[in-house]
């Protein structure tokens, strides 16, 4: 392993922190697709983590005592439908990546709404949690 | 709910997603799906039905917008105020 540097394969599994509010087991097994809106700090994409370098526990992991849901991606799923997934290492924790498609700039762009549609209807392979 | 940068929906926000809510039962509009926060101090009602899927949001500026998705493709989009 590169350190997540490297380019995210196909095959690598993604997971992206989603907040209770934005994922109800009880109401539907998706999760809203304002799970993947893009907020101010996602000036160059929203954050993903990568499964070969962090775990679930991990990339919720928050000292507020809070608890979170994991969607589960998987790169090449996101790629066959024109979602690039982009590896961005910043620290802690570790193999951080971004989707660049969905900023905060374009958040309300017409593909933008699509693409949040698309990850939480169609490419979220499951939701693990609530965590920790 | 405020942390890391997500913004709680206002209490102007609420009190207008009130209103629009009362607006579409008495309209026939079934419940919604679920209701959630934008993060931008915005709320969306979210109705799923199959493939299709229906968002409206309050915006934190209190701007009502619909739109609509068939199979994840955006099919409808329009402000209300």
């Amino acid at each position: 392993m590169g350190g997540g540097t490297e380019p995210v394969e196909d095959d690598e599994l993604l997971y992206r922190r989603v907040r209770r509010e934005h994922f109800d087991p009880d109401k539907s097994h998706e999760p809203s697709p304002m799970a993947f809106h893009p907020l101010p700090y996602d000036t160059t994409g929203i954050s993903v983590f990568r499964a070969r370098y962090t775990g679930p526990a991990q990339v919720v992991q928050n000292d507020r005592g809070k608890r979170y849901y994991v969607a589960v991606l998987r790169a090449g799923d996101l790629r066959a439908h024109g979602i690039e997934v982009v590896a961005a290492p910043e620290g802690h924790p570790p193999g951080h990546a971004e989707l660049p498609c969905l900023t905060y700039e374009n958040r309300h762009c017409d593909a933008a709404e699509e693409t949040k549609q698309l990850l939480a209807r169609r490419l979220c392979i499951e939701v693990l949690g609530p965590l920790p | 709910m405020e942390d890391d940068g997500f913004v709680p929906p206002t209490p102007e926000v609420i009190s207008r997603a009130c209103e629009v809510a009362m607006a579409l039962r008495d309209q026939g509009w079934v419940a919604p799906t679920r209701i959630v926060p934008d993060g931008e101090g915005g709320i969306a009602f979210e109705h799923i039905d199959g493939d299709s899927s229906v968002s409206l949001s309050i915006h934190a500026d209190e701007s009502v917008e619909i739109l609509t998705f068939e199979d994840c493709r955006l099919s409808g989009r329009r402000h209300l105020r």
